[in-house]
């Protein structure tokens, strides 16, 4: 761990849990260029972003008692619950499903390393975007969907124009193709 | 829905179940699979390991300015989880650890409840859930059956997982509520004394009083499970 972190992610959690005005501040701010970041990404509009970004922390806030550390890391709880909060914020605006090619945009960024990050090494996130990068175009678009824009598989099959069997198979050839990717960094 | 039907379809679904896209009646469907399928169940634990991950890759931007007071503030101004709700989830947990420490080779089992618990607390969290219970299934009085879940989401549903039932055969699954009603909820094949069921259910957690397996031959409640009335918060 980065010795210039003075709290793990699950103790600031927690304080965040128990209502500590310090440990809620430093929780928002160790997190909040990702949250921000996925919910621009997802709902392309600064202050719907913003918006959606407050409103997820606030959720963290009132089920942080339920998280589990065994369940997975900090960091990915929290951009679950941003993508979830920044899907739904994007249903109700707008009367068409998001557009893809924005979603897939995601893929073509490349932010360096984030210091502070405890849920995986540099090399691990470094590892994971070049095996994204390396999946065959229609797996790696169908992955982004599903994953970042959290469509489903009938909308993932209507915006592609390709059968509902094909849509599935493409996100789990993908899945499978990461898994062996991040077993051979672990 | 029934076990023969469940085992059909699951293996396409468990990407799905990991990256929260899959549908209510999907989810029912795969997570009532889930009870007794092992292999099923860690293929979902890697695919959600992954689809955490992919998350961890996305961008990072900086918000605009005073973004870390807003939300600070705006905490202070949101009513927190009523406590009651938090014990709920407390006293399902208890539920299980009670009830499983009494059995011989209760280890083993109290392990595989609490992983299956935090399994389907993980996939069914995409439908904003208040809560999840897990109450034990008994054949007689001493003699744990399996396993009862109920989870109050946007949609509540009702999961039962019987691992070591001692009858076989065709059951009807009802719901019991507080006001001394029965819910029908479908219909559950018995083999080997195992099998799994899984509903949407038409009321909440919180009024139900418990749940029973009905054996069709004898209109007799062969497996019980009760839930426990929420503490007033």
């Amino acid at each position: 761990m980065d010795p210039k972190r003075s709290h793990s992610d699950e103790s600031l959690l927690a304080g965040l849990a128990s209502g500590d005005p310090d440990a809620a501040a430093a929780f928002v701010r160790r997190f909040q260029a990702r949250v921000f970041g996925l919910a621009l990404a997802i709902v392309g509009d600064r202050a719907a972003a913003e918006e959606v970004a407050q409103e997820t922390f606030v959720r963290a806030w009132k089920h942080a008692g339920g998280y589990d550390s065994r369940r997975g890391a900090v960091a990915s709880w929290l951009l679950t619950i941003a993508r979830n909060t920044a899907v739904d914020a994007s249903r109700h605006s707008r009367s068409t499903p998001m557009d893809p090619d924005a979603i897939l945009a995601l893929a073509e960024t490349d932010p360096a390393p984030n210091p502070e990050d405890a849920a995986m090494t540099g090399h691990e996130v470094g590892a994971l975007r070049e095996a994204l990068k390396g999946l065959p175009d229609d797996q790696r678009r169908a992955l982004i969907m599903a994953a970042f824009g959290g469509m489903t598989v009938r909308q993932i099959a209507e915006a592609e124009q390709i059968p509902l069997g094909t849509a599935k198979t493409r996100i789990r050839s993908g899945i499978l193709k990461l898994r062996t990717a991040l077993e051979g960094e672990r | 829905m029934t076990d023969d039907d469940a085992r059909e379809h699951v293996h396409d679904l468990v990407a799905e179940l990991a990256l929260g896209i899959a549908s209510e009646d999907d989810r029912t469907r795969a997570l009532a699979h889930l009870g007794t399928c092992l292999k099923c169940r860690r293929e979902l634990e890697d695919f959600t390991s992954v689809a955490d991950a992919l998350l961890l890759t996305g961008p990072e931007e900086a918000p605009p300015d005073q973004f870390e007071r807003k939300v600070v503030e705006r905490l202070g101004r949101t009513p927190a989880r009523p406590p009651w709700l938090r014990r709920t989830i407390a006293l399902a947990t208890a539920a299980v650890l009670g009830a499983t420490a009494a059995l011989v080779g209760g280890y083993v089992a109290l392990r595989e409840d609490l992983e299956l618990v935090r399994l389907y607390k993980r996939t069914l969290e995409v439908s904003d859930g208040k809560g999840l219970g897990a109450f034990p299934l008994m054949e007689t009085r001493a003699r744990r059956a399996g396993t009862a879940f109920a989870y109050e989401g946007a949609t509540p549903w009702v999961f039962v997982v019987i691992t070591e039932g001692r009858r076989s055969g065709m059951f009807d699954v009802q719901l019991r509520t507080r006001r001394g009603h029965r819910v029908p909820l479908g219909r559950v094949k018995l083999t080997g004394g195992r099998g799994t069921f899984g509903s949407a259910s038409p009321i909440s957690l919180f009024e139900m009083a418990g749940l029973d397996l009905i054996e069709r031959e004898s209109g007799t409640a062969i497996f019980t499970a009760e839930v426990p009335p929420v503490p007033p918060g």
